[in-house]
């Protein structure tokens, strides 16, 4: 045996010593498991939160986008879905919504099947569904370049051109198994003020400054399809909520949704961010979600609909609020000592630093995100009075094993000047109220 | 359920087979990182932004039963990737027990594993550690078995060469 041999020899026998070592490695289990559910948290969100709103007639700070679980519906819708064609992959993006599902079963689909094409790309509207208070779009796109990012801007238009005052979202293509084409769907919150137009365009803008390249599609819409088809049922209820009056004014039933309006009393010592683990519950146990809700203390909340399958009794159904004493929605940080006078307990600033003309300032923030209320600053002034824009927060819940706090980023827009004293006024905040109630709505008077 | 049950069920879009799959994962997952990173809490962190991008790219996973060399490939990347971890917070991580990892009896052997350069040590916790075959080695590397061998060589070439100038060398 050469020496060489021997050396190698010896140096694997060190290796395999040190590979017991490696084996016998003790692993948070416990740790490394919440580790893994936040990972698929922060990826469902990251999917929601890419969910884009456009807003004209509504503020920026009235939408607000819950969280909520998935619910399945039966097989039996399912695979009729699956039967449209080339729409297989909406139907795992519809699932979670019982009631559109319904709506299409009772053929509330329009197909549209309009196709603007050029320089090897399309886009193809290929069905809506819609009633007064909401439409669903659903498209294709082929051959486009940077889905993956999604870098386009979506805007819609009346038969005038001109933008519709809605509210809509948009998620991240889904990438179906034919890589180069993506179905997708934009869904369209309309109103009293802003019903749905008598013929739509959507159109596809690239943000690449350098390519002006768009896509429109234009197409009619049937509006007598669901014509008539709402119901209005009155609620007229008040509910206490750990001391805090949210009266529920009514229900309307579409077949694409039921808008629950509620309004939380002005007079309230809390600011009610939203109500947590809002469902309707019917005589059978189904519950019937809400992922989404409009305005600010006059609300309306979003709800599955259950207008193709009327129940006997709807109870609503919650299990408290997050909100936050109104007296702690304002602070005052000191970018130098850090130090912060006013604002909930439990808030710290960690640090700060200057990307581009953005300031970008660390907060660790006592307790999880885990309910879908993160840190959120609607309105920052510095000494000179001068105002800025918190566009955006991110959150890492990185410390893996420690759940007793996040560290929270907030980007104050153009804001790499400021010093001193600033004045933050927080718009939402992960601070939960258990208090559960309950309250009947009638369906059937 | 089989892991390629689970992956196919995952690819549809069911977060529980996907987590139920990363469960199966995550105990090699977190040696690998640590072996890597050193400590427990950026491990904990490339266990979570491993399965934050796995969930995201999951779809293209063309074949279901690679998950597993798909998913250490996704962790390797993340942890090569410096720049990430820098610009994140150092939160004060847990005092735990030091492990026979963190006091080896060997310490000298230790010290030259964790300072191979990136290919290297990819190669000795994947051979070694995890005894891998070459075949999936090089898998989970997308590489050909020809360059798993030659960077194999080398790495023992290196750790050979660290340990001799240390002076303590088997002769």
């Amino acid at each position: 045996m050469t020496d060489e041999q021997k050396s190698f020899d010896a140096l694997e026998e060190r290796l395999n010593a040190r590979k017991t070592e490696y084996e016998t490695m003790p692993v948070p289990d416990a740790a490394a498991y919440q580790a893994v559910q936040s990972g698929i948290r922060q990826a469902a969100l990251k999917r929601k939160s890419r969910l884009r709103w456009y807003m004209s007639s509504i503020s920026a700070a009235a939408l607000i986008l819950l969280f909520t679980g998935c619910i399945r519906v039966s097989p039996a819708f399912a695979s009729f879905v699956e039967q449209l064609p080339g729409m297989e992959g909406i139907v795992s993006m519809i699932r979670q919504d019982k009631g559109l599902m319904m709506a299409i079963d009772k053929s509330l689909l329009q197909k549209v099947g309009v196709t603007d094409e050029h320089d090897g790309a399309s886009v193809t509207v290929e069905g809506i569904i819609t009633d007064e208070s909401r439409m669903v779009i659903f498209y294709t796109m082929k051959g486009m370049k940077d889905l993956e990012k999604f870098n386009y801007k979506i805007d819609l238009l009346d038969e005038n051109g001109k933008n519709l005052p809605v509210a809509f979202s948009y998620a991240y293509p889904t990438p179906s198994p034919d890589e180069n084409v993506y179905e997708n769907m934009i869904d369209v919150i309309f109103s009293d003020q802003a019903l749905p137009p008598e013929e739509l365009s959507v159109v596809f803008k690239s943000r690449d400054t350098a390519g002006s390249e768009k896509w429109k599609v234009t197409f009619p819409v049937d509006k007598n399809l669901t014509k008539g088809m709402k119901k209005v049922i009155p609620v007229n209820q008040t509910l206490m909520v750990d001391g805090q009056r949210i009266d529920v004014k009514e229900a309307t039933l579409y077949p694409t949704r039921l808008v629950l309006d509620v309004n939380f009393d002005p007079n309230n010592t809390k600011k009610v961010f939203g109500l947590s683990d809002l469902q309707l519950v019917d005589e059978q146990g189904r519950a019937w979600r809400t992922d989404t809700s409009t305005g600010g203390d006059e609300r309306s909340i979003y709800f599955e609909s259950m207008y193709f399958s009327i129940p006997k009794k709807l109870t609503l159904q919650g299990s408290g609020f997050s909100g936050l004493d109104k007296k702690d929605l304002d602070l005052s940080l000191d970018l130098k000592s850090r130090r912060i006078i006013g604002g909930p307990s439990g808030l710290k600033m960690l640090g700060s630093k200057v990307e581009g003309k953005d300031l970008i300032i660390d907060f660790s923030v006592a307790g999880s995100m885990n309910g879908g209320y993160v840190l959120a600053f609607d309105n920052v002034t510095d000494s000179t009075g001068k105002s800025y824009e918190v566009p955006g927060s991110s959150w890492s819940s990185g410390e893996g094993t420690d759940d007793s706090h996040t560290i929270v980023s907030s980007t104050v827009e153009n804001g790499a000047k400021m010093q001193g004293e600033i004045q933050m006024h927080i718009s939402t905040y992960p601070m939960k109220v258990k208090s559960p109630f309950s309250l009947d709505i009638p369906v059937n008077p | 359920m089989t892991p390629t049950q689970l992956t196919i069920a995952a690819q549809k879009g069911d977060a529980e087979a996907f987590a139920a799959l990363m469960e199966l994962h995550q105990s090699r997952l977190y040696r690998i990182a640590y072996a890597y990173l050193h400590n427990e809490g950026d491990a904990l962190e490339a266990i979570q932004e491993s399965t934050f991008r796995a969930f995201r790219k999951l779809k293209k996973l063309k074949e279901p039963s690679y998950f597993g060399t798909w998913l250490i490939r996704i962790l390797l990347n993340y942890c090569a990737d410096e720049r990430k971890r820098k610009s994140r917070f150092n939160p004060v991580t847990d005092i735990h027990e030091s492990s026979s990892w963190d006091r080896p009896a060997d310490p000298d052997l230790a010290a030259a594993v964790s300072t191979l350069d990136r290919d290297c040590k990819q190669i000795i916790i994947l051979s070694y550690f995890e005894g891998f075959s070459l075949t999936e080695v090089a898998d989970i590397l997308e590489i050909p078995t020809g360059t798993v061998k030659s960077r194999l060589h080398r790495a023992l070439g290196q750790l050979r060469d660290q340990l001799e100038t240390k002076g303590d060398a088997s002769s």
